[in-house]
């Protein structure tokens, strides 16, 4: 099985252990690993010194994804080699190649923030506070009308938005320079339309609608963040939404995605990998595959 | 020419993750998966936390789990912050874990861990005491020197047990290389290969020992890995850690154990 790793909020937890065969295009299944930092926002993936937060640099290390050379610096195993100058001690290279039987490859590292960026933003607005949004995704007609909210300029809640997100481009880039070349960013879910249930996840009183168009706002800067960063940003919103709050059928427990939700990421996961590979693998008797009962090409 | 991917896709059953930890010993398990065929049908996937230079000698020390155990532990998702110290996450009664837990989309279960150190252990016995472990007495003395060697790792099983670990093993320490050349190359020490089984079936006799009375299973590979006392070259890819077939043959056994000592299932290459 091949990893891919799932890093942040509690939104990662339903990948765990979900697992999917595309024998066209891969010889191994993937399985997806759930690595959980808890409470982490955008805001505190890395600091202003370019370190990770403590929770982030945790399970890197614990995955053995992020692995420290003789010379003190931190690599991702796979791209080091016995001959590379900075040839770790012989535990930590049996640890990253000799005795993990499959090539070893860059794995598919799939950040998820953005929910609690997005609870801090609403508490910050609080209460009866609403703006205007220019976003073709947004349709403010779904959402019944209220009397005596007060308007913000949209402005001010780009800057915010902006202002979380502030430091994610290095932590991206920092990724991408140690070695990974399959990051992801998620996009962050569409919101419940239950203001109750929101209020008791998150003790925030709120309207669907802002929360609506504020993870919008997240989601639109976490794409230029990807894109500037050398990162992928997997935008799950049009698969997701409906009638700009997380369709029914998608929804778990009022504040998170169910697994039908996480099987459309992981479906649009593989047709990213599977466009970057250079050469399509298939497979026409793989052992586990055959034993499953899974279809060949 | 780009692969194209058509959705083609087939989700699989989750498997049950069987946590290998400790020493180099655990990595042939790395995200391998295994079908038990049985009466159930039931994935199962190896989990490898692998600890550069676990010792069994360092597992517990004071009042306290190996610090690095500790970090594995909890990066993995199996013990988890409580009030004031770590708690299983499978137990934990707080709210926060317990909505964590919902976040995933199923029930908590009770995790199935797997310990293997001791082998670095032996290495620094035979290292220290070369010429202790030959002669008369030699079996006694090395029983003895391993007894204290293998006491923080009583303490640590304790410590397992404690925290609700239940679905607990240690596995048998594999056999070393046959070869004294090949052994004192990889591990800068020269004994003679008699010596080095004789010193493997003592301390295989102490852990199952130890893990006895703890409570703990002991997954004994002898019969797998080894002709009589000596290792099956052809388990061994680098004579010194046990490869793919191996370690098939191990988490055949592990399954059997937990499914309460069914019929060992078919082996299924992952």
């Amino acid at each position: 099985m091949r990893p891919i790793y799932f890093i942040g909020d509690s939104n990662v937890m339903i990948f765990s252990h979900l697992s999917v065969a595309a024998p066209d295009c891969f010889a191994v299944p993937f399985i997806g690993r759930s690595l959980y930092c808890p409470q982490l926002s955008a805001a505190d993936v890395i600091d202003a010194d370019g370190r990770f937060d403590e929770r982030f640099a945790q399970v890197l290390a614990g995955e053995r994804l992020v692995v420290s050379g003789k010379d003190g610096k931190q690599y991702a195993p796979h791209r080091l080699s016995y001959a590379s100058e900075h040839a770790l001690s012989v535990g930590e290279l049996l640890g990253s190649s000799t005795l993990d039987l499959d090539t070893l490859t860059s794995p598919p590292l799939v950040l998820m923030v953005g929910n609690l960026d997005l609870a801090w933003i609403l508490a910050e607005l609080g209460p009866n506070t609403d703006f205007f949004l220019n976003d073709p995704r947004y349709d403010g007609s779904v959402f019944e009308e209220r009397a005596e909210v007060a308007l913000v300029p949209g402005s001010l809640v780009r800057e915010m938005v902006r202002s979380r997100l502030a430091r994610l481009g290095t932590a991206l880039r920092t990724l991408v320079d140690l070695g990974f070349e399959h990051v992801f960013v998620h996009s962050v879910t569409p919101p419940t339309s239950n203001d109750a249930r929101y209020y008791r996840w998150r003790q925030i009183v709120t309207q669907a609608s802002v929360r609506s168009k504020v993870v919008l706002l997240l989601n639109a800067r976490l794409r230029e963040i990807a894109h500037e960063s050398g990162a992928t940003f997997l935008d799950m919103w049009d698969a997701t939404a409906e009638r700009c709050v997380l369709a029914a059928k998608y929804v778990l427990d009022g504040d998170h995605f169910n697994k039908a939700a996480a099987l459309l990421t992981f479906e649009r996961l593989l047709n990213d990998l599977a466009n970057r590979a250079p050469e399509p693998t298939p497979v026409t008797e793989h052992p586990l595959l055959s034993v499953l009962g899974i279809g060949q090409a | 020419m780009a692969a194209t991917f058509d959705s083609a896709t087939t989700y699989l059953d989750r498997p049950t993750p069987l946590h290998f930890i400790g020493d180099s010993h655990t990595l042939a398990f790395s995200d391998r998966l295994y079908l038990h065929a049985g009466t159930e049908r039931k994935l199962f996937i190896g989990r490898t936390g692998y600890i550069n230079g676990l010792h069994a000698r360092d597992v517990f020390a004071g009042d306290a789990l190996h610090g690095s155990l500790i970090a594995t532990l909890s990066a993995a998702g199996l013990i988890v912050d409580g009030d004031d110290a770590f708690e299983a996450y499978h137990r934990s009664p707080r709210t926060h874990w317990q909505r964590v837990a919902g976040a995933e989309g199923r029930e908590r279960s009770e995790p199935c861990i797997v310990l293997s150190c001791g082998t670095l252990d032996l290495v620094r016995i035979l290292g220290e005491l070369a010429s202790e472990l030959r002669g008369a007495g030699s079996a006694a003395f090395a029983a003895r020197h391993i007894d204290a060697t293998f006491a923080p790792l009583a303490s640590g099983l304790q410590w397992f047990r404690a925290m609700g670990f239940d679905r607990l093993a240690v596995l048998s320490i594999v056999p070393f290389a046959r070869s004294d050349d090949l052994f004192r190359e990889y591990f800068l020490v020269r004994t003679d290969a008699a010596v080095r089984e004789s010193i493997v079936g003592i301390a295989n006799r102490a852990l199952a020992h130890v893990c006895a009375r703890h409570g703990v299973a002991f997954i004994d590979r002898s019969a797998d890995l080894c002709d009589g006392s000596v290792q099956r070259n052809e388990l061994f890819p680098d004579c010194i850690h046990i490869g793919e077939q191996a370690a098939t043959a191990t988490v055949r056994r592990v399954i059997a154990w937990l499914r309460g000592g069914e019929q060992l299932p078919e082996p299924l290459d992952g």
